[in-house]
């Protein structure tokens, strides 16, 4: 079950409880009371009932005051003159004050005028109670001691209750002696009962209980009055009546009659039901929209955002995002959940990058290794290629050696020999040998400075040296010193040299080579030689020129080629391999040599050499090497 | 020079040998040539006391059985006989073996020139500089 819907359940649970202890509430405590209430108006009305009869009775007995205080029924008890009977107490009389007895008695007790009649048949009745005989002294009627005595209330009767009252004769002006005793009466029958009810108004009904008439249903009430000594006795009926019943003393103060009120209890009931409802109603609306806004609220604070969470863990784990992270912005605990969650996604993400870098490291380490372990075969198989080219190296130079002195020796022997027959035997040759002798000897020097070229070629570039910064500016003004220049040719630097870095040697025979061929081809009576640097696409581009014969394009190349020399003067040896070995020692650090030259102006001489890397990169492969 | 000392020259070569004599000869020196073909018997030589002491040394460097190098090691090794001027002879020029020689005691070094003239002239020099500075024995 989701949260939302316990958070639901919880909530109706809540309501339904509350309603049903308001209900309870309502009805153990509210009820009661409104019980409690109606039953004092039950009493209430009760009370006016009783009023009310007594009322009655009070009204009799104030008529008999009137009747019994008056001279005329003083006069007539002595001498019972037909004219009061007559006009006082005919049935006309009591057809008009709706009494059903009128009685004078004397002081003896001698009944002077008595008279009892039904005024609906207009029958006259006789009572056992109120006999036509004299009646006794102790008749409860009878006996008024004083002026204002009086005797009223309700008088049982075999006919039934009556309202009774007694008063004792005297004059108009209220003065004794008393002379008799003057008695009203009216029946309490259903007509009596109903004016008095009337006056209330309220539905009323009376037993006697002496007679027996007291239904069985009534006589448990006689009981309960009796027994709970309270006045009235308060029951609900089955058909929404509540009965009040109560005690109603006759003359001698003993309870005769038993009174109940029947009061209608239906808008009442209606109305607190009503009350109760409708109380419950506008409770259970409460405690719904209660219970709608802490929905809302228990929503918006709660399980909307345990759902955002829960959903978001969710993804996380489904989608194996670790990168989203939740952006809950709350101090409660709802908040601190999601930002240890983001924290704890952070940490993972972070445990699982270490891991995979550590994974990483570890193949790369491997890898590392491995690579290392191939570095290793070829640096040693780099090593042995080296020792190898250093042995070659050696035995070139050995052979170099060999070459030149081997080859060079007979060589020597044969220009001697030749030398010493020319000059010994001079004059013996004759034309022709001397010349072909001559010849011998130039191709013998011929061949002994091809010789010293090849090797000087061979021998170019392989110099042993270490690279080391050569300051140009420095050196050059050296090498020029070195090649000697004549008189009629001038030398200049044109602009800054650089510093590069190479063998010395190297650089030492690229100059003098260039240098020397253009001192030696000289033609003209004022030469110059302009050595000059420029940068270039990150090369040197070095340029040595002169104002020399020039060359023809077509030689362009050849000139560079080995034993290729142009004709120079006698003065000087061209072996023809200065420019190889200066293009050969140019190559040697990926350098260009070449010429431009315009026939009979002169000519330039360009090389290039690299930029600085070149040192650099050596070190490391040496540094490399060694390890 | 002393015409009495004869100048030792250990030369393989026979036309090294002969331009040595002729240039001798073109220069008018009247010492004794005396020549061994190689540094065995250039040591013999030397050692045997019968013959005269030289007055100097000329040393071809190239030489087979025992080459030049190892003959002055020895001779500069020997009390009697490092006194000796010793000229070495070199084909190459090379640097190597002239530092070698002079750090092993030569006196000086001659290139053995292509050019006979030259070679006269060079032992025109070498002639000055020992008679200037001649030892006695």
């Amino acid at each position: 079950m989701s949260l939302h819907v316990k958070i639901i359940l919880i909530v109706l649970a809540v309501v339904g409880l509350y309603a049903a202890f308001d209900y309870a509430s309502q009805y153990f405590l509210v009820l009661p009371s409104f019980v409690a209430l109606e039953h004092n108006e039950a009493r209430s009305t009760m009370r006016h009932c009783i009023g009310a009869l007594r009322r009655e009775i009070s009204n009799l007995d104030q008529f008999t005051k009137n009747r019994a205080a008056s001279d005329e029924t003083y006069r007539f008890v002595k001498d019972q003159n037909s004219d009061y009977s007559s006009t006082n107490l005919g049935v006309e009389s009591l057809m008009k004050n709706n009494l059903n007895l009128i009685y004078i008695c004397d002081i003896t007790g001698k009944v002077v005028w008595g008279e009892i009649r039904d005024l609906e048949t207009n029958e006259t009745i006789q009572l056992d109670e109120l006999p036509a005989g004299p009646w006794p002294q102790t008749h409860p009627l009878l006996g008024h001691k004083t002026i204002q005595s009086s005797t009223t209330g309700i008088f049982l009767t075999q006919r039934g209750p009556m309202l009774i009252a007694s008063r004792p004769i005297i004059t108009s002006r209220n003065e004794g002696p008393i002379r008799g005793t003057f008695i009203t009466g009216r029946f309490l029958n259903n007509s009596a009962l109903a004016a008095v009810a009337a006056q209330v108004p309220v539905d009323l009904k009376v037993w006697t209980i002496a007679d027996g008439s007291v239904p069985a249903k009534e006589r448990d009430v006689l009981n309960h009055i009796k027994k709970a000594e309270s006045q009235f006795y308060i029951c609900k009926s089955r058909d929404k009546l509540l009965h009040v019943y109560t005690l109603f003393p006759d003359i001698q103060r003993v309870p005769a009659l038993l009174m109940r009120a029947d009061i209608h209890r239906d808008t009442r009931t209606k109305g607190i039901a009503w009350l109760i409802r409708s109380n419950l109603l506008s409770n259970l609306t409460a405690g719904l929209s209660v219970m709608l806004v802490l929905l809302l609220l228990l929503r918006g604070t709660v399980v909307a955002p345990i759902q955002k969470l829960t959903s978001h863990v969710i993804a996380v784990g489904k989608n194996k995002d670790m990168s989203a992270r939740l952006s809950m912005q709350r101090s409660d605990e709802i908040g601190t959940l999601a930002q240890e969650f983001n924290r704890m996604v952070e940490r993972l993400t972070q445990a699982r990058k270490k891991l995979l870098e550590q994974s990483h490291s570890l193949g790369k380490a491997e890898m590392a290794s491995r690579v290392l372990g191939e570095t290793r075969k070829r640096a040693a198989e780099l090593e042995e290629a080296y020792r190898k080219l250093g042995n070659v190296n050696q035995e070139l130079k050995d052979f170099a050696y060999i070459v030149s002195h081997d080859l060079k020796a007979p060589l020597r022997g044969i220009k001697t020999l030749a030398d010493w027959i020319l000059s010994d035997c001079a004059d013996k040759l004759g034309d022709q040998a001397n010349e072909q002798m001559n010849l011998l000897l130039e191709r013998v020097e011929r061949m002994y400075h091809l010789i010293e070229g090849a090797l000087q070629y061979s021998r170019a570039g392989r110099s042993e040296e270490k690279r080391t910064q050569v300051n140009l500016n420095n050196f050059l003004p050296e090498i020029i010193s070195m090649v000697v220049p004549p008189e009629n040719i001038t030398v200049t630097i044109e602009n800054e040299l650089p510093v590069i870095e190479c063998e010395e040697v190297h650089i030492m025979q690229v100059f003098q080579n260039l240098l020397s061929n253009a001192i030696k081809y000289m033609d003209k009576p004022q030469g110059w030689i302009k050595v000059g640097c420029v940068e270039q696409d990150g090369f040197w581009k070095f340029s040595v020129a002169d104002n020399g014969p020039g060359i023809e394009e077509k030689h362009f190349e050849k000139i560079f080629k080995i034993f290729q020399a142009l004709p120079t003067s006698p003065d000087f040896e061209g072996t023809g391999i200065g420019l190889t070995v200066a293009k050969k020692i140019v190559e040697l650090y990926d350098g260009k040599i070449w010429v431009e030259s315009k026939v009979g102006e002169g000519s330039t001489f360009f090389f290039t050499l690299p930029m600085q890397e070149v040192g650099a990169k050596d070190a490391k492969l040496e540094a490399n090497i060694t390890c | 020079m002393r015409s009495s000392k004869p100048i030792l020259l250990v030369e393989d070569d026979d036309v090294d040998v002969m331009t040595v004599q002729r240039a001798i000869k073109d220069l008018k020196i009247t010492n004794q040539l005396v020549n061994t073909a190689n540094g065995e018997e250039a040591l013999e030589y030397l050692k045997d006391e019968n013959n005269k002491k030289p007055c100097f040394i000329l040393l071809d460097l190239n030489m087979p059985k025992m080459n030049g190098t190892e003959f002055l090691k020895i001779v500069k090794a020997d009390e009697a006989l490092k006194k000796i001027p010793v000229i070495v002879l070199t084909t190459s020029g090379a640097e190597q073996d002239i530092v070698e020689s002079f750090r092993l005691g030569a006196a000086g070094y001659m290139v053995k020139s292509i050019d006979y003239k030259k070679f006269v002239e060079t032992i025109m020099a070498i002639d000055l500089c020992l008679s200037s500075s001649e030892l006695s024995d």
